[in-house]
């Protein structure tokens, strides 16, 4: 078969071969624990406000694998209730970030000049702001609802999307097929979605995975410091501070979300770097 | 002859596994001036560094010696290379632009290369960088030890290059290709530079050149290096009016003129270089070679001296000026055998 | 000379653009302070909420209301705390101390740790020793500053009494003391900042110890150590220097929380209390003074850099 104008083109069986290969380990951590979040009811057999005066800081037993909390919670439970939460505002997030900065780092590629300076420099004025200290601005004047912590924390990681989706887009359409589509004719549009964005596609999901990581920080340090998630809603970043007021009585209570989040972070990184080292080369058409 | 200050003993290079440079040997005596032509990838630069120890993953030293006086530069250790390296042996780069160390000011690079062998006093250090400076021909020599490499043009950080090599007046200076990266007017005063100083000094050096021209002002002797060994051996005049090797001969022949770029001068060869790790058996040169006959590629050709020079082929050209195109006269009678002569497509 | 020019008017033009976003998300948006603060108290009418509003200065357009709060900064007048009435300014003043030193000992830290491992990772790229560094600085990586800070507190203050858990003693009043209860919270912001230098060194490391001019350096006799000192390291650390910025972002914004953990009453747990009372006054001009040191410190260590290299400086400029 003739491949004349391919660079390289991954062909169906090196396609078949990484997908039938056993996903990293990173990334079945990071499925189990979102698993047993999801199917919490199933895992445990407590409820997440199931109270137990009787036995407060339980130890871990058979019964309570992680203990129980100053009013005989279970640990475990809790957490996994929790993380439905903390992954529902990274998720969430995500996504928004996704959307946002691909098409704010599109555009920004696609119209060089005035418009890509506006849209460049209002990235850089976000960024100058901490990240945190940006989220804490946000929360005083939304409130923080569930939903406008996702969107606080979307649009807080749209700018980093966006300056990666301007440097891969740019990078793309600098090639030569982008230009001959141009002077054939083709839409600038159809282009952009049907040629362009799955190229790029990789760098932004790899980019998505490290916002996935940074959500999940963020949600936690608001939470953690009373700002996200209030209870008796909870999440990672709440269980870490109601544990962290009770440090000197069962250090437990505090190391199991921090130790959490600590490998869905941990996990999520190594993910990203995988997903950004393996990227495929852009298959050219004629 | 006396003992030679550089003698080179099968040297051997690889990249991972791959040879490169498959046994190297050559000697030079003390202020003689030794030519490495050869195309473009045929080792010439991996040769230099290897002598001088400076080779970086995951190019290593996988054989033979480099005898410098009495040691063997391959065995030492870094700390004892280290006393040698600048100061009994030095090595001038191709591309001077990226080779002094941006951030440093000249003067303070030179005053290192004295420094690190030469324990004087700073003021006596300075003035001698000055000196050399002046030497090398920098103009305002005290001024400009102050600049840095980027107020320098290409040919005056060649010359600063030149400076670092000779601070501690070495035995032995490898230059390679130390004027590809200049333009043409700056090259032969570089060369003239180099030419005057190392006989002033009676440095020896070995030349590694693309400029046949070059090669035939400048050198006692040169060595023609094909696919990571020498092909040919022999004073600069000989291999001019007679080299013996087709390899060498088509060189020469191209280069009439002289003065002719050697990556770009064989029109009478067709074909490339083989590539490291797909030489091919017998004689490296036999895909490439006119006069190429099957027994050439039965095992690998040893290099054999031949009226003085060193021949690497078992069909060389004739001695003889006029009949550089018919089979010469063989080192070894076995090639003129009948039955060597039956294997031949067109004997 | 028209690198710093440009330098300097681009960092003041970030300024003024993020002392406006702060400024417009505080004011632009639903929720009044004053009614978030009289909200729950007895009694309250609309007189006493107008009242309150107009010694505010919040009856006024918000064009005015943000001119009147950049006009005071000049002099030093950030207006006062919509719900204590206390001067912002003294209350910054007094919530400086912890975070600067915390932030400076923190990006400290994390250069201290992170040139000599970058050096030992980058002698043998690929190598065992090199694996090693870089895996513990992705482990390092996942390190939130609080998550850190916590776990720290947990082994070192609780497990073995070596530091204390909370609290900051300021250095006029125990120098020693000080920095024992520095140690823990620098920590806990190094674990994550140390990595982003270490990483980006380590990558510049190994251009430069590939580079001709070390190489030349090599050839010349230099021993290698002196190589590494003296040619690769400040050519790898010239480029390096923008991290020390992004370290110092890292840093500034990690004090918040951290600052949370290890009871500290600094500039981050000014905010996060400002947060909560919705006391814009308060919070406005403590997160615009954070980004302000943060473009601070960015544009000096890219000035730092472009007067360090004389490629960029000029001869003897
Ligand atoms: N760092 C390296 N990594 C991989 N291969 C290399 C490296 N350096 C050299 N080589 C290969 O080794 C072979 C010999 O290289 P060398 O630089 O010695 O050639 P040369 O004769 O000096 O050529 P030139 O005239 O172009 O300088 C070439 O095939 C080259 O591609
Ligand atoms: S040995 Fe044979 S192939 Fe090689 S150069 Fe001589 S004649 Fe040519
Ligand atoms: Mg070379």
């Amino acid at each position: 078969m003739a491949e004349s104008g391919t660079i390289s083109v991954p062909t169906a069986a090196r396609r078949r071969r990484v997908t039938l290969r056993i996903p990293p380990i990173s990334v079945l951590l990071l499925l189990i624990i979102v698993l047993m979040c999801v199917f919490a009811p199933l895992v445990t057999p407590f409820g997440p406000n199931d109270v137990d005066p009787a036995h407060p800081f339980a130890a871990a037993s058979g019964q309570h694998w992680l203990g129980t909390d100053e009013l005989g919670r279970d640990l475990l439970t809790r957490l996994l209730y929790g993380g439905r939460l903390s992954l529902t505002v990274c998720a969430g997030s995500v996504v928004i970030a996704f959307l946002i900065g691909t098409i704010w780092g599109v555009s920004a590629a696609e119209r060089r000049g005035f418009v890509e300076e506006i849209l460049m420099r209002t990235a850089d004025v976000t960024m100058a702001i901490p990240q945190i200290l940006f989220a804490l601005v946000c929360v005083a004047a939304f409130g923080a609802s569930l939903l406008s912590l996702t969107v606080i924390t979307g649009l807080l990681l749209a700018p980093t999307s966006a300056r990666m989706a301007r440097s891969v887009t740019i990078q793309e359409t600098s090639l030569d097929y982008y230009s001959a589509g141009i002077a054939y004719g083709a839409g600038k549009i159809r282009l952009l979605t049907r040629e362009v964005f799955p190229n790029i596609l990789p760098a932004l999901a790899s980019q998505a995975v490290i916002n996935a990581a940074s959500a999940m920080i963020l949600e936690a340090s608001l939470s953690f410091v009373g700002l996200g998630v209030q209870p008796p809603q909870m999440s990672w970043g709440v269980l870490l501070q109601q544990g962290y007021g009770f440090l000197y009585n069962d250090p437990t209570y505090a190391v199991a979300p921090a130790v959490l989040i600590l490998v869905t972070v941990f996990c999520l990184n190594l993910a990203a770097n995988r997903l950004g080292s393996t990227r495929h080369r852009k298959v050219v058409r004629p | 002859m006396t003992a030679p200050v550089l003698d080179v003993r099968d040297l051997q290079v690889a990249i991972g596994t791959t040879p490169v440079v498959r046994g190297i040997s050559f000697q030079l005596a003390p202020g003689e001036r030794l030519g490495l032509v050869g195309e473009s990838g045929s080792g010439k630069s991996l040769t230099a560094l290897s002598i001088m120890g400076l080779n970086r993953d995951p190019i290593r030293v996988s054989g033979g010696q480099v005898m410098l006086g009495g040691t063997d530069l391959l065995g030492l250790s870094r700390a004892e290379l280290d006393r040698v390296r600048g100061a009994r042996i030095s090595m001038i780069y191709q591309d001077p632009a990226s080779s002094l160390n941006p951030l440093m000011t000249v003067g303070a690079q030179i005053v290192e290369a004295i420094n690190l062998h030469d324990k004087v006093e700073r003021g006596q250090a300075r003035a001698r960088a000055a000196d050399l400076l002046g030497d090398v021909g920098v103009p305002n020599p005290r001024q400009r030890l102050d600049a840095y490499p980027h107020e320098f043009s290409g040919g005056m950080r060649q010359r600063v290059m030149i400076a670092i090599a000779l601070a501690c007046q070495p035995e032995v200076l490898l230059c390679d290709e130390p004027t590809t990266a200049l333009d043409v007017t700056t090259q032969s005063l570089v060369i003239n530079l180099i030419d005057r100083l190392c006989s002033e000094r009676g440095v020896a050096t070995v030349l590694i050149t693309h400029d046949l021209g070059v090669a035939a002002g400048f050198c006692d002797n040169i060595a023609v290096m094909y696919a990571g060994q020498l092909v040919e051996q022999s004073s600069t005049g000989t291999l001019f009016a007679n080299a013996r090797h087709p390899y060498s001969h088509a060189l020469m022949s191209a280069t009439v003129d002289l003065g002719v770029d050697v990556t770009t001068a064989l029109p009478a060869i067709a074909g490339q270089p083989p590539l490291p790790g797909t030489i091919p058996r017998g004689c490296s040169f036999r895909p490439r070679c006119p006069r190429a006959v099957e027994a050439c590629a039965d095992e690998p050709i040893d290099l054999l001296s031949l009226d003085g020079s060193l021949v690497r082929c078992i069909r060389p050209i004739s001695s003889d000026p006029g009949s550089g195109t018919h089979p010469g006269t063989a080192r070894d009678a076995a090639v003129d055998t009948p039955a060597a002569q039956e294997r031949m497509p067109n004997a | 000379m028209q690198f710093v020019i440009k330098r300097v008017v681009i960092s003041a033009i970030l300024l003024v653009a993020t002392s406006v976003l702060i400024f417009a998300i505080l004011r632009a948006l639903p929720g009044d302070p004053v009614a978030a603060r009289l909200g729950t108290a007895q009694g309250v009418n609309q007189a006493m909420i107008d009242r309150l509003r107009s010694s505010a200065g919040l009856d006024r357009p918000l064009v005015s209301q943000y001119f009147s709060w950049v006009a005071g900064m000049t002099h030093g007048n950030l207006g006062r705390s919509y719900f204590t009435d206390r001067q912002v300014s003294s209350m910054i003043l007094s919530a400086l101390g912890p975070t600067l030193e915390l932030t400076v000992l923190g990006v400290a830290l994390s250069v201290l740790v992170a040139v000599p491992a970058a050096m030992a990772a980058a002698r043998r790229p690929r190598g065992w020793l090199d694996r090693s560094i870089t895996a513990i600085a992705s482990a390092g990586m996942a390190f939130p500053p609080f998550v850190a800070g916590i776990l720290l507190i947990i082994v070192f203050s609780i497990t073995v009494h070596w530091f204390p858990a909370r609290g900051f003693i300021p250095l006029t009043q125990d120098p020693v003391q000080n920095l024992r209860s520095m140690i823990l919270p620098s920590i806990s912001l190094a674990a994550g900042a140390a990595p982003l230098i270490l990483r980006y060194l380590r990558s510049e490391l190994v251009t430069a110890l590939n580079s001709d001019y070390v190489r030349t350096a090599a050839g010349k006799g230099a021993p290698e150590r002196r190589v590494m000192l003296r040619h690769a390291l400040p050519n790898a650390a010239l480029p390096s220097l923008t991290m020390i910025g992004l370290i110092t972002g890292y840093t500034l914004g990690g004090s918040v929380v951290v600052e949370y953990v290890f009871g500290f009453s600094g500039l981050g747990a000014l905010s996060v209390q400002a947060a909560f009372r919705r006391d814009y006054a308060v919070l406005q001009s403590v997160v615009l003074l954070i980004s302000a040191l943060f473009i601070l410190v960015s544009l000096t260590v890219d000035l730092l850099g472009w007067w360090l290299d004389p490629r960029t400086r000029g001869h003897r400029g």
